[in-house]
C-alpha cells in the first residue's frame, strides 16, 4: 500500500479517536438536570427540551438564582458569601456538579456520564 | 495464538462479572463541603462510610462547640484530653509541619478566622492586627502528650487542611473493612480511588481548570490512589484594591498565599498525607515544591503556576492526559 495513504488513514484513525473521547468526556451535555435543595429533590429539567427561563430556589433564609439558557443551566445569583456556585459557570460534566454549600444547593445530571469518574479540586 | 485467546476470554469474563457488581452511591453535605462515595458491590458499606465521615466531623470541626478541636481551642492553655484518634491526626498534620518547614501550620487558625474565611465575612485586616495574630501561629508551640493537646494561651488549631483528607483514608478503611475493592470517594474535590473500576479499569479523575473552574485541564488514570488538590479558585475574595484573596494563608506572612502557583495537585497512597502536601506547596512555591519532591518517594504532583505552565513529575506523567485544547505550557520535572 502506498505509504501516504497508511499515513493518512492512520491521521484519520487518530483524529477520529480524539473526537470520540472528547465526545465520550464531554457527556451528557444537555442531559435531565437535577436540582436539590437541602438534600431534596425540587426540580428535573429536561435540558434538550427546556425553554429559556430562570427561577429562584430558597433554603434557610438563602436564595440562588437558576437560569436556564440555550439549553444550558447555571446560576446567576445567589446570597452567599462566596459565589463558587456563580463561578461554577454552566453544568457541563456529570462529576462536576454545581454546588451552593451555604445554601445547599445542588445542581447535577442525573446520568452518571462515561468520562469522567471524580474531579479533584 | 492460543494465550491471546484465552487472555480475551479471560477479559470477556471479568467484564461480564464486573457488569453485575452494581454501584452505589450516597452524597452528603459534610466538613463544610459536598461529598460523594460510590462503592461497587455493598449498600451497606456506603451507609457506614457516610456515618464514619459524620463522627469524624463531629470530633474535628472547629466550629462546632460540641466538637474535641473547639474544646481545645477553648483551653485556657492547659492540657486538654482527646480521643486517640484526634490525637494522631494532629500529630500526623504536625509531622507535615515539620516535614515542610511549616507551609502547612494547623495553628494558623487565628488569621483564617481574622480573614474571614471561617464565617464568610471576608476583610482585609491590617497589618497590626496581622503581626498581632502571627505570634499565635507556629506549630512548634503544639504540645502532645499521649492524647492531651497544649496549646499557648490564645492559640488555636483548625485540621481543615489534613481533615478530609483523613477522612478519605477512615472511608477507605471502612470500605475495605466491609469487602468493597472498587470505589471513588469524592469529598468536596478530595478524591480517593479505591482499587480500580470493577472491570480492572482505571479511574479517570480530572484535575480542576484554575483559569475555567467549571471545566477541566487534565486527567488521570488512578488506581488506588488519593489525588488532592489546593487552588486559590474556590474559595476566595477580590479586595477593594482588585486583589484576589484565596483562603489559603501563607503562616509566615499572615497573608494569602501568593507562591505563583494556583493549583497544586498531590497523587500518592495517603490521603492525609496528599491533602497536608496540597496545601503546602501550594504556599511554598514552584521551586520549593520541586526541592521537596526530589528529596521524596511517596507522592508524585502536578503543579499549576500563574505563568499558565504545567509542571508534572515523571512518576505520574505517563499517566496524565492534558487537554490538547487549552493554553498551558507543560513540563516535566525529574529528579
Amino acid at each position: 500500500m502506498n505509504r501516504k495513504i497508511i499515513i493518512f488513514i492512520s491521521a484519520a484513525i487518530v483524529v477520529l479517536l480524539a473526537a470520540a473521547l472528547f465526545w465520550l468526556f464531554r457527556q451528557p451535555q444537555n442531559g435531565t438536570a437535577v436540582i436539590k435543595s437541602n438534600g431534596v429533590i425540587v426540580k428535573r429539567i429536561d435540558l434538550a427540551a427546556a425553554d429559556d427561563c430562570s427561577f429562584d430556589i430558597d433554603c434557610d433564609g438563602g436564595r440562588n438564582t437558576v437560569v436556564i439558557k440555550n439549553h444550558a443551566i447555571y446560576v446567576s445569583e445567589a446570597t452567599c458569601p462566596d459565589k463558587i456556585c456563580i463561578n461554577m459557570g454552566e453544568l457541563k460534566y456529570a462529576s462536576m456538579p454545581i454546588i451552593c454549600m451555604p445554601n445547599r444547593l445542588e445542581i447535577y445530571f442525573e446520568e452518571s456520564g462515561a468520562g469522567i469518574d471524580a474531579v479533584s479540586k | 495464538m492460543k494465550k491471546r485467546v484465552i487472555a480475551f476470554l479471560a477479559a470477556l469474563f471479568i467484564s461480564g462479572c464486573a457488569a453485575d457488581i452494581p454501584p452505589y452511591t450516597e452524597h452528603l453535605f459534610a466538613m463544610d463541603t459536598i461529598m460523594s462515595i460510590t462503592a461497587y458491590g455493598s449498600e451497606q458499606a456506603v451507609t457506614d462510610a457516610c456515618d464514619r465521615i459524620y463522627e469524624l466531623e463531629k470530633k474535628l470541626s472547629a466550629v462546632n462547640e460540641n466538637s474535641e478541636i473547639y474544646s481545645v481551642n477553648n483551653s485556657g492553655g492547659r492540657a486538654c484530653a482527646v480521643s486517640d484518634e484526634t490525637a494522631e491526626i494532629i500529630e500526623s498534620a504536625l509531622s507535615y509541619s515539620e516535614r515542610t518547614g511549616g507551609s502547612i501550620d494547623i495553628s494558623v487558625y487565628p488569621l483564617v478566622r481574622e480573614w474571614g474565611f471561617t464565617a464568610g465575612a471576608y476583610k482585609v485586616p491590617s497589618d497590626e492586627i496581622i503581626n498581632e495574630l502571627k505570634n499565635y501561629v507556629d506549630y512548634r508551640n503544639i504540645s502532645v502528650s499521649g492524647n492531651e493537646i497544649t496549646l499557648p494561651e490564645n492559640g488555636m488549631i483548625d485540621l481543615g487542611a489534613v481533615a478530609k483528607g483523613y477522612a478519605s483514608d477512615a472511608v477507605k478503611a471502612v470500605l475495605l473493612e466491609r469487602g468493597v475493592t472498587s470505589a471513588i470517594i469524592n469529598l468536596g474535590g478530595n478524591v480517593m480511588a479505591v482499587g480500580s473500576k470493577p472491570d480492572g479499569s482505571s479511574w479517570t479523575v480530572a484535575v480542576a481548570d484554575p483559569y475555567a473552574p467549571d471545566d477541566y485541564i487534565c486527567t488521570i488514570s488512578a488506581v488506588d490512589t488519593a489525588v488532592i488538590t489546593s487552588g486559590n479558585y474556590q474559595r476566595y475574595f477580590i479586595a477593594d484594591d482588585g486583589t484576589r484573596c484565596c483562603h489559603i494563608i501563607d503562616p509566615k506572612t499572615g497573608k494569602p498565599a501568593d507562591s505563583g502557583i494556583v493549583s497544586a495537585t498531590i497523587i500518592g497512597g495517603s490521603g492525609i498525607m496528599c491533602d497536608a502536601l496540597s496545601t503546602a506547596v501550594f504556599v511554598m512555591g514552584a521551586d520549593e515544591a520541586e526541592k521537596l519532591w526530589c528529596a521524596s518517594e511517596d507522592f508524585e504532583m502536578i503543579i499549576i503556576t500563574d505563568s499558565g505552565e504545567m509542571l508534572i513529575t515523571d512518576g505520574i506523567y505517563e499517566s496524565v492526559n492534558v487537554r490538547g485544547d487549552k493554553d498551558i505550557k507543560v513540563r516535566v520535572l525529574k529528579r
